[in-house]
């Protein structure tokens, strides 16, 4: 998980807090919903489900644990759609 | 046998039509009459043909083959269609989009969605309350100011039954035929917009609204509910009948669209209520409508 990185060829743009992504190679579009869009966004600060787990702790006040699971699923199904490789 | 050919242009796409079938040639200008302009001179950019040999109708495009039919009937919606896949190719000024739309008050509601989804029947519907007909299916998108133009097509309608009120028959002409199934005959008509009811070529409208209707027949009543703009935006460019044609412009041209307009869902489960919401929406006082006509529409399913 932590050698992930975005494709660099994706489109996205945010709209009121929700990422919707174009991806040229196969035309599909996708949109994140809001915690999937911060995600994505805080990938851009770091790579580590870890720290992104914790940013979101901070906003959110909630338990790491779960906040990590869900970072590391989302990252997972990202990867999974193939907007990260 | 003799041939005739005759220059037209829908939007700024020139193209000609060749045939020997003068029956063909008569129904076609009369139901292209809201959508098509007479040539201007510019050289076509595509030639079609429709011939009829001694068992079928041939419609060839640049002189390749296309389609063939032993009928008339489906020659209009199937020479239309050929030239709808060449305005796709050819005009990159416009995003077209699978919706229905109408205008009120110089304002526009586009009706996304694929086939089933009920645009049409809405569309149809909405007739009724005094909007202006843009299209049942083709929405197209000014790329210069992301405004709506008018792609006033025909509108096919399964039955020979009144589907607008009174007032509104008037805007259209109804052209009724009948289809054979095998051994059945099915009847239909076009609804082709007249006089004030055809709108200059140069009209455009801004898209205040997008509701995207689903069309749902175990549910009894309708309703809309608020959706996201980045959701709209994702939907938007799944009903893009040129997407492909755009690549990364097409996101920035829906994002734009999606953040100057309410966008909503519409669950349709009963038509009064489905156009009566749209109605309060744009904000315009009620129109009484015969239940009988939107019964017509929907009970009768003319259009899904």
């Amino acid at each position: 998980m932590q050698s992930l990185k975005k494709r660099t060829d994706l489109l996205a743009e945010e709209i009121e807090d929700e990422v919707v992504i174009y991806d040229p190679r196969t035309h599909y579009v996708h949109h994140l919903n809001p915690m999937a869009s911060i995600i994505w966004e805080l990938f851009d600060v770091s790579p580590s489900p870890k720290d992104i787990a914790k940013e979101i702790v901070n906003v959110l006040k909630t338990d790491l644990s779960n906040v990590e699971k869900d970072v590391q699923e989302t990252l997972g199904k990202l990867q999974r759609k193939g907007l990260m490789e | 046998m003799s041939l005739s050919t005759t220059r037209f242009e829908v939007l700024s796409f020139p193209f000609e039509l060749t045939t020997d079938d003068k029956k063909f040639f008569d129904e076609f200008m009369e139901l292209n009459s809201a959508l098509t302009l007479p040539g201007n001179g510019k050289l076509p950019q595509v030639q079609y043909s429709v011939i009829k040999n001694t068992k079928y109708f041939c419609i060839r495009e640049n002189g390749k083959f296309r389609n063939r039919w032993a009928h008339r009937w489906p020659l209009y919606l199937s020479v239309m269609m050929c030239v709808r896949d060449s305005l796709y190719l050819h005009l990159k000024e416009y995003l077209f989009l699978h919706a229905g739309a109408l205008a009120k008050n110089h304002k526009a509601v586009l009706l996304p969605g694929p086939s089933g989804s009920g645009k049409s029947t809405l569309t149809l519907g909405l007739l009724n309350y005094g909007y202006q007909y843009l299209t049942d299916e083709v929405v197209v998108i000014d790329l210069a100011g992301l405004r709506v133009k008018p792609f006033q097509r025909p509108i096919y309608i399964y039955g020979w039954q009144s589907v607008v009120s009174a007032e509104v028959e008037k805007y259209f002409k109804f052209y009724r035929f009948k289809e054979r199934y095998g051994n059945t005959v099915q009847p239909w008509q076009y609804a082709v917009p007249q006089q004030e009811s055809i709108l200059p070529k140069d009209t455009s409208f801004e898209v205040a609204w997008i509701v995207f209707p689903t069309y749902n027949e175990t549910q009894k009543d309708s309703y809309l509910k608020p959706m996201s703009r980045a959701e709209a935006a994702f939907h938007l460019m799944q009903n893009g009948w040129n997407m492909s044609q755009f690549s990364d412009r097409g996101l920035t041209v829906c994002s734009e669209l999606v953040k100057k307009a309410d966008c909503y869902q519409l669950l349709m489960g009963d038509l009064k209520e489905a156009c009566e919401l749209i109605e309060k929406l744009t904000g315009e006082a009620t129109i009484s409508v015969e239940p009988e006509i939107l019964n017509n529409i929907w009970k009768r399913k003319v259009l899904l």
